[in-house]
């Protein structure tokens, strides 16, 4: 996908482009079912802003309706995403109340192995949880967490859970005071991880699962790449 | 019932281009504004009958019943504001169909049992509610990570509704730099929720496979 054709579908959004360049981006779509799918993640996007329909984003009725009407829209192919995906990341809020208390044990334990006891009960929540516990465990993600920022000036500050249920290092950056994140999460193994942007992502397959480390927060581009390098070469010496 | 979605987007029905493609048949045209606002309708709709799957396929009639008739389309008020008045419609209909059913099932049934079958049926779920609550948490996130001049033209769009034009002109800078603005801050928010969303295709085909 370019980002002409991208930016033309946000402002097809807004309603802001003529009914020739209207007809043209219906064309592109119809070649392309990851643009209509852009299409359906920039309305998140914009629902997201309103609180009540979020519930109902990933409700899809479009096919029913063009099945009722007879109409064949696009035709059934397989998109990068996996359902299980959606299905891991809601067990991983529900898993996030719970697993904080982890986290706070691991503030002051970080180069310590932690044992952490779940109850076996066969649920979402549960396997969530799990996942979680065992990154922590994992000595390739605390080895990860640890060497990322080796050159960086940057001072840990503590670890977090996030709403997703990633563990999250927090950084200063002592002379500017610009603090900074870096997220470790385990993630689905299905997930294909070439619909992101690897700029911005490093993706580390163990024998705990597969890790996602991803940086946030005000630090600026150099810094990040070199966080990113930093985790990758670490991994894969260790590896 | 409160029509907080009606709000007006600048002067001009935003989807009209759309619209006008689906009555010279672009069926295409159509699907885009179902993808578009399936999520509000079934919203609404789930306000009457507080029961998703049933909100379903109160969405799914009312856009059926607006495609059938889009042609009668005019465009004296905005795309949406018509479709909003067929859901609530088709929503009330549903209501009074129900109730209907319930004075019969009264008439006929003289035991004391009076559970409602309908009553039954599951609305949103905890972990929905849960997720599009971490959802939106991440969405406002990410807005509030983007650099001040995407963020204001962003936001003069999704909260004050003012066209391109109008945010090039507060903002003092040209149609083309507002577009990209607010590309780019979409972008870069969609990025942040990307692999947090269900393919649209693979939903409506779980949605199938349940029924």
């Amino acid at each position: 996908m370019n980002k002409a054709i991208k930016e033309r579908i946000s402002a097809l959004l807004d309603g802001e482009l003529s009914e020739f360049e209207t007809r043209r981006v219906i064309e592109e779509i119809k070649d392309d079912p990851h643009l209509k799918q852009y299409w359906s993640s920039l309305v998140a996007v914009r629902e997201g802003f309103k609180e009540e329909t979020l519930s109902f984003i990933k409700s899809d009725i479009s096919r029913d309706i063009a099945n009722e009407l007879g109409y064949k829209t696009y035709p059934e192919e397989k998109i990068s995403k996996d359902e299980s995906t959606w299905s891991i990341t809601k067990s991983s809020y529900v898993a996030a109340s719970g697993i904080i208390a982890v986290i706070v044990v691991l503030t002051f334990n970080m180069q310590n192995t932690i044992s952490v006891d779940m109850v076996a009960e066969d649920s979402f929540s549960t396997q969530a949880s799990q996942r979680i516990a065992q990154a922590i465990e994992s000595p390739e993600a605390i080895n990860l967490l640890n060497t990322a920022v080796q050159g960086i000036e940057a001072k840990l500050e503590g670890l977090d859970s996030s709403s997703l249920g990633m563990i999250q290092a927090n950084y200063v950056v002592p002379s500017s005071g610009h603090k900074f994140k870096v997220n470790l999460s385990p993630i689905s193994s299905s997930y294909d991880i070439s619909t992101n942007q690897p700029s911005k992502l490093v993706y580390l397959r163990t024998n705990k699962g597969l890790f996602l480390l991803s940086i946030s927060g005000n630090i600026d581009s150099k810094q990040k790449a070199k966080i990113l390098r930093n985790a990758a070469v670490s991994f894969n010496t260790n590896k | 019932m409160q029509e907080s979605h009606l709000k007006k987007v600048s002067n001009k029905d935003e989807d009209i281009a759309l619209v006008h493609r689906a009555q010279k048949g672009d069926y295409r045209a159509f699907d885009l504004l179902i993808l578009k606002y399936q999520a509000r309708v079934i919203t609404l709709a789930n306000k009457f009958v507080n029961d998703k799957q049933i909100a379903e396929d109160i969405a799914q009639e009312s856009f059926i019943k607006v495609y059938k008739s889009i042609g009668s389309f005019r465009g004296e008020s905005a795309f949406f504001t018509w479709l909003y008045r067929v859901a609530v419609n088709t929503a009330k209909n549903y209501l009074s169909s129900k109730k209907r059913k319930k004075e019969m099932l009264v008439s006929d049934i003289t035991d004391s049992d009076t559970t409602d079958p309908l009553s039954a049926l599951t609305t949103e779920s905890p972990e929905d509610i849960l997720a599009a609550n971490n959802l939106r948490e991440i969405i406002l996130k990410s807005f509030g990570d983007l650099p001040e001049e995407i963020r204001t033209a962003l936001s003069l769009r999704e909260f004050e509704g003012l066209s391109y034009q109008e945010i090039g002109k507060i903002l003092d800078c040209p149609v083309g730099t507002v577009r990209s603005r607010i590309f780019r801050g979409r972008e870069q928010i969609q990025e942040a929720i990307d692999h947090l969303l269900p393919s649209s295709i693979h939903a409506g085909n779980e949605r199938r496979k349940k029924e």
